[in-house]
């Protein structure tokens, strides 16, 4: 089935055409929410609203780009709402619990996954939207122009300035962890 | 330096195979010159490699019980998504006065790491009545208020060996009859380090913990069993049945609702390793 065909059917209410379509996308919008949220959890909710919203706004949807970078679109935008509520309201919680969790011997083979984890959720939503569309999803620049609203010429630059941004958040930690161990190495040495 | 200054632009959409040819050679020919931006270049590419392996790791699809949840939310009739941001947006503010109540408490005396502490010290001890209590009615939500209990933190499956080095076990993408991997998760009982992984089929969940052996537990009502030739202890409630098998340094316990035949026997050999055919095992 084609994508206007299956669009037509979801329109219908077509309840084999919209787990079709979910069927084509969910496996690339949950890693997309997994990366921007940072939680399984999280993830999980926001992408129940994604789809919820594709088949309740489907008679809106145009057609002028392909389905899935509007679901994308979506997507993307229920994330950030979702950054954005966790800022307002949880942000300091989850500094106290996270403050609170220390790191055992064991967890020392992870600290690259952590590494990487912890320094995209230190960036500001739309630069770790564009790392996560480009390196987690692997979108073309225009894909990626298409999916975030923004002109095409302007991706390159902004993922220039997020990725830079990415780098100087683990380089900072690597340095932290540097000093640290320094210190320790000196108090117990 | 004008060269420079454009290339320094330019390094990021050549790394992703996103310029013109004629910016491409433009790019090329400049880097055989140039230490500084060959410097650069090799900068981004370590962060994209870096970025590459942490997806790698990472290439799990959408849970099964997604589309469960997003039928069933369309059954309850399709656009009504805004009273659900509306309770998820409350959600938040109460889970956080809750939790600031109980650090204020904690906070008076201990600081939140002592705190801390002392529940994992209580923790030492497996309580499994926290999974198996009210399991009949909430299964999904026993699972959560388990991992809640024991510091659940998600995980890429590929870090569970590292993250709990002592184990022996496997976390397969899929098990035998269908169930599909979802989420894996690093736990802590007292100091020593655990695993829990919920799998699904067809938005039914089985639900794996992997501990050291040498662990206390509290079972309750706990009776022998064979699955298959495997010797084992289970505590049923309804349904659903939490076995526990022993190997030589893990205890797999896998709650599912699964009868004791084949289909379970070849759900445990598939995470367990050290359970070998025909070898006699330890009761726990």
């Amino acid at each position: 089935m084609n994508d206007q065909e299956l669009i037509r059917r979801c329109r219908e209410r077509d309840r084999s055409a919209q787990r079709e379509l979910y069927a084509r996308t969910s496996d690339a919008i949950y890693r997309l929410l997994l990366r921007m949220t940072g939680d399984a959890d999280d993830a999980f909710d926001v992408a129940q609203d994604v789809y919820v919203k594709v088949f309740a706004g489907i008679d809106r949807f145009q057609g002028d780009s392909d389905v899935t970078t509007w679901i994308y679109r979506i997507a993307i935008n229920e994330a950030r709402q979702l950054l954005r509520r966790r800022r307002r309201y949880g942000d300091k919680l989850r500094e106290i619990q996270s403050a609170a969790v220390r790191e055992t011997p064991a967890d020392a083979a992870t600290a690259a996954a952590v590494d990487v984890r912890e320094a995209l959720a230190r960036l500001p939503e739309y630069e770790r939207g564009l790392i996560v569309l480009r390196h987690f999803n692997e979108l073309s620049y225009e894909e990626m122009a298409r999916v975030l609203d923004k002109p095409a010429g302007t991706i390159a630059s902004a993922l220039n300035r997020a990725r830079r941004m990415l780098r100087d958040v683990l380089d900072d930690r690597v340095a932290r962890e540097a000093e640290d161990s320094a210190a320790s190495g000196h108090l117990t040495g | 330096m004008m060269d420079y200054d454009r290339v320094y632009d330019l390094l990021g959409p050549y790394l992703d195979a996103e310029l013109a040819p004629g910016q491409t050679e433009f790019v090329r020919s400049h880097l055989a010159q140039c230490p500084a931006c060959r410097g650069e270049l090799d900068g981004l590419a370590a962060l994209a490699g870096r970025l590459s392996e942490y997806a790698s790791a990472g290439q799990i699809g959408a849970p099964a019980e997604l589309w469960t949840a997003v039928e069933r939310r369309l059954d309850a009739g399709e656009g009504r998504q805004a009273g659900r941001g509306v309770i998820r947006l409350l959600r938040q503010p109460l889970a956080l006065a809750a939790s600031v109540a109980l650090l204020i408490g904690a906070a008076v005396v201990f600081t939140v790491t002592l705190d801390r502490g002392a529940r994992r010290a209580d923790a030492a001890v497996i309580d499994y009545s926290v999974l198996m209590d009210g399991i009949v009615a909430d299964v999904h939500g026993a699972i959560r208020r388990f991992l809640g209990r024991y510091d659940a933190q998600a995980i890429e499956p590929a870090a569970a060996p590292q993250v709990a080095p002592g184990l022996s076990f496997n976390l397969p993408p899929e098990l035998p009859d269908g169930y599909r991997l979802v989420q894996a998760y690093r736990v802590r009982f007292g100091d020593s380090p655990g695993l829990a992984a919920t799998y699904n089929r067809d938005g039914e969940p089985l639900f794996i913990i992997l501990h050291d052996a040498k662990l206390n537990t509290n079972r309750g009502q706990s009776t022998r069993c064979m699955i298959g030739d495997l010797n084992g202890m289970q505590d049923q409630v309804g349904p659903w049945r939490l076995l526990h098998v022993m190997g030589a340094t893990t205890c797999h316990c896998v709650l599912s609702t699964m009868p004791p035949g084949e289909g379970l026997e070849a759900v445990v050999r598939a995470i367990a390793p050290d359970v070998a055919a025909g070898e006699p095992h330890q009761m726990h």
